[in-house]
């Protein structure tokens, strides 16, 4: 998935980028779950940034060897839904 | 089967005395404890720099840099705490005393912070809103820092910041501010 969505590892992405904010953690031990916020920032015509995509992640974490790793990641795309998302997608690749 | 079992017997064995290791390695409380605090003045740093570009404060801002610190964007390259303050005193202008921003702001964000001693790896987002016609903040610039922290005098300072921009890129950047800037 990730390998059709990024193209080559290590290229410089001048196209995008996610702003990650409000982090509210719940510890459990070797457990965690997890709220955070997302802005996705596009480059518009003119080369300035937009935001894109706004919402919210809802993980589960989890404790292996010392190191916290994601078990399971839902994002909650908000503004726009993921209906409007795909929308604006479809236009995008629609135009010349 | 049998060997199967034996061997990942053996390993189980083999795991422990690497956990009792692993236990003994573990930094002290005051270790972990300065990591702790050394992230968190780090990331103060980060808001600090935007805080002294909001607030047009050259003398802040070059504080903010190691004695033989370096500034870097794109081909400009600023060496020292003379030629960083020459360089933000030329963007600013003279501030007057009473002075408050209301026509930009600068969000920084995603710090990842790698610590080593006296010296620290850091990669942060930033993004700079101006205030659009009708009063509302216009995202008008995003880029990238990638710094070498330096602990000078007990103080976390910039020994090296480059300042990447990304949307637009810094040949895009450079386009619209001289359009902007009054013809003279």
């Amino acid at each position: 998935m990730l390998a059709r969505m990024l193209g080559p590892a290590g290229a410089a992405n001048l196209h995008d980028y996610h702003i990650i904010g409000n982090p509210r953690i719940d510890l459990n031990g070797d457990r965690a779950t997890a709220t955070s916020r997302y802005v996705m920032v596009m480059r518009g015509a003119d080369g300035s940034p937009v935001p894109a995509l706004a919402g919210v992640y809802h993980d589960d974490l989890v404790r292996l060897h010392g190191k916290w790793l994601i078990k399971r990641r839902v994002a909650e795309d908000i503004m726009p839904s993921p209906e409007e998302w795909h929308r604006i997608m479809e236009a995008r690749r629609a135009k010349p | 089967m049998r060997r199967l079992m034996l061997a990942v017997a053996m390993l189980a064995a083999a795991a422990l005395p690497e956990q009792a290791l692993a236990q003994a390695r573990k930094p002290s409380i005051e270790a972990r404890l300065q990591r702790a605090e050394d992230e968190l003045a780090i990331r103060r740093l980060l808001v600090d720099y935007a805080t002294a570009l909001e607030t047009h404060d050259a003398e802040a801002y070059v504080a903010l840099f190691a004695r033989n610190g370096v500034w870097i964007n794109g081909s400009m390259v600023r060496k020292a705490p003379d030629e960083i303050r020459a360089l933000v005193v030329g963007m600013f202008g003279k501030r007057p005393p009473d002075f408050v921003n209301r026509e930009s702001f600068e969000l920084v964000s995603n710090p990842e912070i790698d610590l080593d001693g006296d010296h620290a790896t850091v990669r942060s987002r930033h993004l700079l809103f101006r205030r659009a016609p009708d009063g509302s903040p216009l995202p008008v610039l995003s880029g990238q820092y990638e710094d070498q922290l330096i602990r000078e005098d007990g103080k976390w300072k910039f020994l090296r910041r480059v300042d990447n921009p990304i949307m637009p890129t810094g040949a895009e950047w450079l386009a619209k501010m001289r359009a902007r800037a009054p013809a003279k």
